[in-house]
């Protein structure tokens, strides 16, 4: 067993050193301005810091190594989730353009950056203590991030999202523990081992795992702390964390479920979640006023079809899964970057009633919003659409015919609820509700840009085809 | 299917249309009139294109009929093309054929409207959208089109925004139709599921792949189609629907969208070959929706509502033909339907247009005199709807009628023919008592039994100050006319061009003889024909009838029975069965949510749903601790189950 | 595994961070506190740790060594992120029992 770090190892996370070294540039020169450092600079660093991690991250497409000893695996999948994270987080930083205050906006940006490095790390983290770092990396830098904005909502939020978080966490880490104690090891890959299923600490320890993970992936009955926060915390933390968390949670998981030996019982009950939060997330939609919960719940949903894709742990559905998660990031983000341009510093945008009449008073906008509640409810001829397609062919090929028939089901429900905001901004009788001309130009590029990759998504699949042996 | 080569011209044939409604959309204020010679540009063009491809089609010999053009590829099972065969030719035909001469209708109909260039815009984009319907080769293109040619007739019911009751209509047929797609998504989500892939020539290769699923797809494409076919119980929005211009009307709610239902099932033959329980369902369920449309047909005086019903009824009889798998006579029934329907609302056009927008055919009479054109042609058209020897639906409505006993399904044969004699009947109702007799529009609305007169709205712009040349109206009118007279010769005999299309696109059956035969059976509807038309002759065109009319009229306005003039209670139903209970559920819960969501039994739908939503609401008291309860909660099951299994191990 | 290294046998290790690791989850839903129920969330963490503890001397991996410093630190965080967090609630509301706390709800 090599025990030396090699050079080799730090290049492996060179993109996760970018982004967090490139957070100590923005308070460097926050530091360094004669008083604070305008918001434009710190953002432009921030989107020029996550952008060089990008790139440096697709650089490393395709080359497998385990870097740490395995506590870091390089290759294709965790490069996928990585250009995911970084993609995300450059359109969250975007729509800053308005939020937030100016003299806080380079310490906004640099736990911004923190957050992605964690999520980053848990895109190729294969041991239970990178899984830990991965995920506490990302929470504690959000945390602090929810309370950002001077309103008691936002404080609420970040304390009710510190509280509960850090609870469930105490679920991941119990359970690791007990991983521990059934494996004498912390790779996922000991996991493999022949006999674990005799063993007790094996199961609860398993159990205890999946309930941190799907708390942070909000699945349902763990979902509850996601609307409030989602209503509480500024708008762009909200946009970021909606799928920055679940793209990083996403990664491990899958991880953790082609690890196990096929067909094992042990996540069984998460798939039930999985489509009890198909129902539920949809269902809860149809009651909301307000958009960022009514996206809260949206991505319940969300996040139920995305695990449903990993059901079976067949190849297809983890490549359908990448699919619709990419896809997802770009649907969720653009409607949330509709929110923003609607938005001024109180988030008025935020109410479904502010979109009462938009069709005549901004008809371009009203489009774009349609364009990502079809996509998001999955029709066609939208990406959401052939990501549904898809998952359910996975799901049915891997012999868990009930998750498309929840699937199906969950998606009939959600149509209401989506086109409850679609007749708001189309009906004739409707008077347009008078709304705040912002002018927020990054937001408009952010729209525009989920927009044309909406689109394209559903012509070109841009995920990679097959990262499977990469996940291992 | 006999597909083979390529047909460049197929994209100009799907583009020129959406090029058109750009144009006009983009540039509508400097065109002004000319956005209609756009218009008509950019469907005449696709039509020659397609009759093009039709001369080709019906002249080759061999398996090469029809072409296919790739456009992309996505993941494997996604490819997305274009698919010009007998079937699709068919409907491309009408739609650009018959869409054209409506379109040039249309310039001399909506000459004084101001926002003449924002409707031919609708009217092409809704081509371009039909097109991509019937023009695509997979289930996804299929459901887009779908789609779009649902919003393209949300906008055009609605075109005359400023009247309420044309934003309510629009809404209903939005919704209604809005179920349908989504019934169509579900299917598409099986197929996938099951086949892999989306494309037609792919997934019928694979019907028994579908297995125990089949019925199902069956079941959800046909809610689909019923939707967009206005088949019972779906129907309700389709007489509504004619609060459109009339164009619309005859365009699409007649000649073209209606019987994209019928394009579906006749496109998913195999389907319907596999499953003897689809067969039955859509067989009875078209049978029923002909009758149902010709008794409700019975009780109208609105002459596009009579008009729309009898759409209804004889869309039932298409859908009926396809359902018990006698593909080539649904089909060969919406090939002539469409020439005589379109005929038929055109010609009422005109004499709509005549008396300033009075549409109550109580108030009119005697108009051969001061609309012959739309006298000689409708005459053609009512005698081809009622099927009369040697016009066009005489041949494709026998041989629905007989395709029927031929299938081995005797009660639709009989519903068939009963159908029949309605639908002669109250066509010759109309047809007499709009154009014989004497002009009663001078009299008092009361006198003929009209109890709530509509005035002559001011929902269109007046009309005289500027009229368009007559011949715009009257010669698409006098073509269709004709047409309506010659279009069944295509098919007779063995080598017609008919036939040469499409043997080779169905497969023939092996059936056993029926009891009766073809000839017999022709007589017989012959014979139901005849009496229909006398009864209808007796009440309202012997001279007595005529001296007398009204009084005649008003006696039957009052004693026009409650089922008919209720429509079936249809409405009603629907209000009990899901309005009502939910709105007492809403006020149960206490809460009452977007009290006008949506029209009918959806809106009872959404409201079921909501409450459900409120419980889900109700768990989120907003109180850390309980939130930390339900986590603890969910961790407890998963701790129970996880035990288990470690114990059971 | 090498269970005999340990002086008490591993299974009292494990009921008796399962012990402190539910004294911890009591914590969190029954105080009212928020620094309460933070001081349980680290109980829960700490039980974690005693695991990680017992069951590397059992199989001798240093890894559960490792993992427990690296809780203990990100522990730390954890706690100097949450006092600054319930300190700002506080200010702006003097008064921070959790039950009083529920802006958003629904």
């Amino acid at each position: 067993m090599p025990n030396f770090i090699t050079h080799q190892d730090w290049l492996a996370i060179t993109p996760l050193l970018i982004a967090g070294g490139g957070a100590l540039i923005v308070l460097l020169v926050d530091l360094l301005w004669p008083k604070h450092s305008p918001r434009a600079v710190s953002l432009a660093i921030g989107i020029g810091v996550l952008l060089a991690a990008g790139a440096f991250a697709a650089t490393t497409y395709g080359r497998s190594y385990n870097a740490f000893n395995g506590g870091f695996m390089l290759g294709g999948f965790a490069v996928v989730f990585q250009e995911i994270i970084v993609l995300s987080a450059i359109l969250s930083l975007s729509l800053f353009g308005t939020f937030g205050r100016d003299d806080r906006m380079a310490g906004i940006t640099a736990l911004l950056l923190w957050s992605t490095t964690g999520a980053m790390l848990m895109a190729g983290a294969a041991n239970l203590m990178t899984i830990f770092l991965g995920l506490e990396l990302l929470s504690l830098a959000l945390y602090c991030l929810c309370g950002v904005a001077d309103r008691a909502a936002s404080q609420e939020s970040a304390l009710k999202y510190l509280i509960l978080s850090s609870t469930a966490s105490g679920f991941l880490l119990f359970g690791m523990a007990l991983l521990f104690g059934a494996t004498g090891s912390v790779t996922l890959a000991s996991l493999m081992l022949p006999g674990l299923a005799a063993n007790p600490l094996y199961w609860m320890g398993g159990g205890f795992f999946l309930v941190g993970i799907a708390f942070k992936l909000s699945l349902m009955p763990f979902h509850v702390w996601s609307p409030d926060v989602y209503e509480g915390a500024p708008l762009p933390v909200t946009a970021f964390m909606s799928v920055v968390t679940k793209a990083g949670t996403l990664a491990v998981f899958a991880r953790f479920a082609y690890a196990l030996p096929a067909g094992g019982k042990l996540l069984l009950p998460f798939f039930v979640i999985a489509g009890v939060s198909m129902i539920g997330g949809n269902l809860a939609m149809l009651a909301q006023t307000d958009l960022k919960r009514l996206l809260a719940y949206s991505g319940v949903a969300q996040a139920g079809y995305m695990v449903a894709a990993l059901a079976g742990a067949s190849a297809l559905g983890m490549r359908y899964a990448i699919y619709y998660l990419a896809a997802y990031m770009f649907m969720n983000l653009g409607a949330f970057a509709i929110v923003a341009v609607l938005s001024g510093e109180r988030e008025e945008g935020a109410q479904i009633a502010a979109f009462r009449g938009l069709g005549q008073r901004r008809p371009w906008l009203a489009a774009a919003m349609s364009f990502f509640l079809l996509a998001l409810a999955g029709f066609p001829p939208t990406a959401g659409f052939l990501g549904k397609i898809l998952i359910l062919a996975a799901t049915v090929n891997a012999g868990y015919a009930w998750l498309a028939a929840l699937l199906i089901a969950g998606t009939a429900i959600s149509l209401y609820a989506y086109f409850k905001v679609l007749r708001l901004m189309y009906d004739p009788h409707d008077q347009p509700a008078p709304g705040p001309r912002t002018s927020a130009p990054l937001a408009y590029a952010g729209a525009a840009l989920c927009a044309a990759f909406v689109i394209i998504m559903t012509f070109y699949p841009l995920t990679p085809s097959n990262v499977l042996p990469l996940v291992k | 299917m006999g597909v083979a080569g390529s047909y460049p011209l197929l994209f100009a044939i799907w583009l020129v249309p959406l090029a058109g409604a750009i144009v006009n959309w983009a540039f509508g204020p400097q065109l002004k009139r000319a956005a209609g010679i756009v218009g008509c540009v950019a469907i005449g063009l696709p039509f020659v294109a397609t009759l093009a491809a039709w001369g080709i089609a019906t002249q080759s010999s061999g398996a090469a009929v029809g072409a296919n053009q790739h456009l992309l590829s996505w993941m494997p099972g996604f490819d997305f093309g274009l698919l010009l065969d007998p079937l699709s030719l068919i409907w491309a035909l009408i739609i650009t054929g018959v869409g054209f001469l409506i379109h040039v209708y249309s310039v001399g109909y909506m000459w004084p409207d101001t926002a003449i260039a924002r409707f031919f815009a609708y009217m092409n984009f809704f081509v371009f959208a039909m097109l991509t319907l019937v023009l695509s080769d997979n289930f996804v293109g299929l459901l887009v089109g779908w789609g779009l040619v649902g919003l393209a007739s949300y906008f055009l019911i609605g075109f005359w925004f400023f009247k309420p009751t044309a934003v309510a209509a629009a809404r209903k047929a939005f919704v209604i139709n809005v179920v349908g797609d989504v019934a169509i998504m579900f299917a598409i989500f099986m197929i996938f599921a099951k086949v892999g892939s989306t494309s037609f020539v792919t997934v019928f290769a694979h019907v028994p792949a579908l297995g125990n699923w089949l019925f199902l797809v069956c079941l959800f494409l046909f809610i689909g189609a019923a939707a967009k076919s206005a088949q019972i119980p779906l129907h309700t929005w389709l007489p509504d629907a004619m609060e459109g211009p009339t164009p619309v009307s005859a365009l699409i709610h007649a000649a073209t969208m209606v019987t994209a239902g019928v394009y579906l099932v006749a496109r998913c033959w195999p389907l319907w070959n596999a499953s003897h329980d689809a067969q039955v369902l859509v067989g009875t369920i078209g049978g029923l929706t002909a009758l149902g449309g010709a008794l409700l047909g019975v009780a109208q005086w609105d002459i596009k509502r009579i008009l729309a019903y009898s759409t209804m009824s004889q869309i039932g009889y298409m859908i009926m033909g396809v359902g018990v798998t006698a593909y080539q006579a649904g089909v060969a029934h919406f090939f002539t339907h469409a020439f005589f329907k379109a005929c038929l609302f055109l010609g009422a056009g005109i004499v709509i247009h005549e008396l300033a927008d009075e549409q109550d055919i109580r108030r009119m009479g005697g108009m051969r005199l001061r609309a012959p054109v739309a006298f000689f042609a409708m005459f053609a058209a009512v005698l081809a709807i009622s099927g009369f020897p040697g016009f066009a639906g005489f041949f494709s409505k026998d041989a629905v009628v007989f395709g029927a006993l031929e299938h081995g399904f005797p009660w639709l044969y009989v519903l068939g023919i009963v159908t029949a004699g309605i639908t002669a009947y109250y066509m010759f109702r109309l047809f007499f008592v709009t154009f014989f007799g004497t002009y009663r529009g001078d009299l008092d609305p009361a006198q003929v039994g009209v109890t709530n007169p509509v005035e002559p709205a001011a929902h269109e712009p007046a009309h005289g100050e500027a009229h368009a040349p007559a011949w715009l109206m009257a010669a698409p009118v006098a073509i269709l006319g004709v047409f309506s007279v010659i279009a069944g010769y295509v098919m007779i005999g063995s080598n017609s061009p008919w036939n040469r299309l499409f043997t080779q696109t169905f497969p023939s059956q092996n059936l056993a003889v029926p009891a009766l035969s073809e000839g017999w059976t022709t007589a017989i509807l012959f014979i139901v024909m005849a009496a229909g038309i006398a009864i209808a002759y007796v009440r309202y065109a012997t001279p007595a009838a005529l001296a007398d009319a009204p009084a005649r009229l008003r006696a039957e306005s009052q004693r026009m029975p409650a089922v008919l003039v209720r429509l079936f209670y249809f409405d009603d139903v629907i209000d009990w069965l899901f309005v009502r209970p939910s709105q007492a559920l809403g006020r149960f819960f206490g809460s009452i949510f977007d009290p006008d969501v949506i029209d009918g039994a959806v809106r009872g739908v959404v409201r079921v749903n909501t409450e459900l939503g409120e419980v889900v609401r109700g768990m989120q008291t907003g109180l850390l601790r309980s939130y930390a309860l339900v986590i603890v909660f969910g961790a407890a099951l998963f701790a129970v189950y996880y035990a288990l299994q470690g114990v059971a191990h | 595994m090498h269970a005999d290294l340990l002086p008490v046998a591993l299974a009292n290790y494990v009921a008796l961070s399962s012990v402190i690791f539910f004294i911890g989850v009591a914590g969190v839903v029954l105080r009212r506190n928020p620094l309460i129920m933070l001081m349980s969330i680290e109980l829960m963490w700490n039980a974690a740790n005693l695991l990680f503890l017992a069951f590397a001397r059992a199989w001798l991996n240093n890894a559960g060594h490792i993992f427990a410093f690296l809780v203990i630190t990100v522990a730390a965080a954890e706690a100097a992120i949450g006092l600054a967090i319930v300190v700002i609630v506080f200010r702006s509301r003097a008064n921070v029992d959790v039950d009083e706390i529920a802006l958003m709800k629904g």
